[in-house]
């Protein structure tokens, strides 16, 4: 498949007063044409910051240090303001958590829909409008005339996420960047804005990066599923390779940290805490927290390990399937869980 | 129509306010030391005299029937008389007024045009050089106490370069141009007498500098963190993410939301100078309404100083009132 989007290597730092924030230590990730890939990570993990770099918003002081961000073959770190300017919304398009802050309070949905259509110098007037209201009833809004009479604060939250994907989607982007759209929703919308996303990505072939904490949002709408921690991606392959048999031990981590309805077991806690940025650990990120570190993970960097067709995990140990299952019964045991309840 | 219903039902408020002002003023020139028939008595005046004067001023009847006979003659448009001046409060009022509003259109006006420039572009060009200097000078202006920054601009350009005129009020001593709105530059201007409208603007420079310049610094101060807010938030984000260009992001979309901390301070300030701009005017012996009050106050002088937080309160309530009016221009979430 085409790749749409490469990024290599990325590093972001942030200098800060108390250090540097050391944000993205080398993103690799790709994404093919009309793909929808899940990225998932705790807060912090540079999930965002990731999406950020990608159409140049990455907000000061934020640096990107090195690294390559291949859109269609091109550097799009190399590319000046106005290139990137004319890229995003037209090209690469993003929508955000909190809906109804995203709208600016003070414009009616006719007159912010028009600014961005005139950014991408599109139909105007009466032409606009027209298209301002079918790309309103696309996404499912019953009386787009009233709405676009009407200020953000007249509409419910959903109305307004809809409006936003409406907008982004107006200039039929080939990327849309998703950062955590259904992140304070009520769960019936959840569903509804997803159902949406996925419908209007696939109608348009537009690729999707959707940025998520959320397993079970990324299980229902993508392909591919990677996971960040510490500012690197950590695993990333097929969603059913992932969710079936993860290799690193923090994937097996956050899928055994699910809660399921049909079972009745404690639920799994990673122990320790995200690694502080500001003095990130040598080599292996994620050894500190690790049941499988062994003394190799503070000296050498993991490598990218293939462990089946399309899914890459950075581990020592991705390829011991059984490490970590092990593991995780010896620290029960230790701690007086009977086996049959683990979740792992 | 909606806004026509709001206007007159805040004016309607404007009665319990004003009477609650007359009230506590009353109460407060009483409390005051001093006493008012001293002012008017000869200096060796003998015990009968006062007693006189001050049956003559209604001063020995109990504190409850002054009230209701000040009550009654403001009612009646009575407000006495000044006895500072020796004119009534309403003719002092009208001619002072105007040296007010001159002085406070101007100097607002020039810190506007400055402050919120300034503040914009240094929130926009955050820890540029731009912004460095004027965060530095905002601290400077903040810190320095207003007569301060008066007298130090009249010992520069009065004393030293010798460019502005001495601080002495409006004009040359005899300087009075045909009285047609009270305000110099625009009766000057109306008579066609170019000479005494250079006159006029000469005498108003420092005055209009330093008032200017006092309120520049908490301004600019405002509409830059105001602006560095409105930049942060998710409604920029997003804008510039759908490709609109920095500068319709900053200019249209952020600025309308960025200016209204500052209409409500700039409201604040008209309400507060058109009240008098005391400094300023004791200063430049600017024969304006502040300094008028304040001579009347230090010499017990009650009937002005009534009148003066009667007027001072007037104007307050319609300021706000029209600062509402602009948020309802502004703000589509605001309803009343």
């Amino acid at each position: 498949m085409a790749k749409l989007l490469r990024i290599r290597d990325l590093h972001l730092r942030f200098p800060t007063f108390r250090g540097t924030v050391h944000a993205l230590n080398g993103v690799d990730l790709t994404l093919g044409a009309g793909q929808i890939l899940g990225l998932v990570g705790e807060t912090g993990s540079g999930k965002s910051m990731t999406a950020y770099a990608t159409v140049g918003l990455v907000p000061p002081p934020g640096r990107i240090t090195s690294g390559v961000i291949e859109w269609n073959g091109r550097n799009l770190l190399r590319a000046t303001d106005a290139e990137l300017q004319r890229l995003r919304g037209q090209e690469i398009s993003m929508i955000f958590q909190s809906p109804r802050t995203s709208l600016n309070p003070l414009f009616s949905i006719a007159q912010q829909f028009e600014i961005y259509q005139r950014a991408h110098g599109q139909a105007k007037g009466a032409a606009a409008r027209a298209q301002a209201h079918g790309m309103l009833e696309r996404v499912g809004i019953p009386d787009p005339r009233r709405v676009l009479r009407s200020y953000p604060h007249e509409l419910s939250t959903g109305m307004c996420q809809r409006i936003l994907i409406a907008m982004a989607l107006s200039g039929r982007p080939r990327l849309l960047l998703a950062d955590e759209p259904t992140t304070g929703i009520d769960v019936t919308l959840q569903a509804q804005i997803l159902r949406l996303v996925r419908e209007l990505v696939a109608s348009q072939n537009t690729a999707t990066l959707l940025i998520t904490h959320d397993l079970g949002v990324v299980a229902e709408i993508c392909d591919r599923v990677a996971v960040m921690y510490a500012g690197r991606i950590v695993e990333e392959g097929p969603v059913e390779r992932i969710y079936g048999d993860p290799r690193h031990p923090y994937t097996q981590g956050l899928i055994a940290s699910t809660l399921r309805v049909d079972e009745q077991k404690p639920i799994h806690i990673i122990p320790g805490v995200v690694p502080n940025l500001l003095v990130p650990p040598s080599a292996c990120m994620f050894r500190e927290r690790c049941p499988i570190a062994a003394a190799t993970c503070a000296q050498l960097e993991p490598p990218i390990v293939e462990v089946s067709l399309g899914q890459h995990a950075r581990c020592h140990f991705a390829a011991d399937t059984g490490a970590f299952a092990a593991a995780e019964r010896q620290r029960a045991q230790l701690a007086g869980v009977r086996p049959q309840d683990l979740t792992v | 129509m909606r806004v026509l219903r709001y206007v007159s039902k805040r004016l309607l408020f404007l009665g319990p306010v004003l009477f609650g002002v007359v009230t506590v003023v009353f109460i407060v020139a009483r409390m005051l030391p001093g006493d008012p028939v001293h002012l008017l008595a000869p200096r060796d005046a003998d015990a009968q005299t006062l007693a006189v004067i001050r049956t003559e001023l209604g001063l020995d009847k109990p504190i409850l029937a002054q009230f209701a006979r000040y009550l009654t003659d403001i009612g009646r448009g009575e407000f006495g008389r000044a006895i500072h001046t020796g004119n009534p409060v309403l003719v002092d009022i009208a001619n002072r007024f105007p040296a007010t509003l001159e002085l406070t259109i101007l100097g607002l006006s020039l810190c506007i045009l400055v402050s919120i420039p300034l503040g914009v572009l240094a929130a926009v060009r955050r820890n540029g050089p731009l912004d460095h200097v004027s965060r530095l000078t905002s601290l400077l202006g903040v810190s320095m106490p207003s007569f301060w920054l008066a007298l130090l601009l009249i010992y520069t350009f009065f004393f030293h370069l010798d460019l502005a005129p001495p601080p002495l009020g409006r004009g040359p001593i005899g300087f009075d141009p045909p009285r047609v709105t009270g305000m110099y530059t625009i009766d000057t201007l109306l008579a066609g007498d170019l000479a005494g409208f250079a006159t006029v603007v000469h005498y108003l420079l420092l005055p209009v500098i330093s008032l200017a310049l006092i309120n520049m610094a908490p301004l600019t101060r405002l509409t830059r963190a105001s602006m560095i807010e409105v930049l942060g938030s998710d409604y920029v984000r997003y804008a510039l993410a759908a490709g609109v260009p920095r500068r319709v992001v900053q200019f249209r979309l952020a600025l309308k939301n960025a200016l209204l901390a500052p209409i409500t301070m700039i409201g604040i300030l008209v309400g507060n100078l058109l009240g008098g701009a005391v400094i300023i005017e004791t200063i430049f012996a600017w024969p304006g309404l502040g300094l008028w009050a304040v001579t009347a106050a230090t010499q017990s002088d009650y009937a002005p100083v009534q009148a003066f937080a009667l007027f001072a309160a007037t104007t307050k309530v319609l300021v706000y009132l029209l600062t509402d009016l602009a948020y309802f221009a502004i703000d589509p979430r605001i309803r009343y």
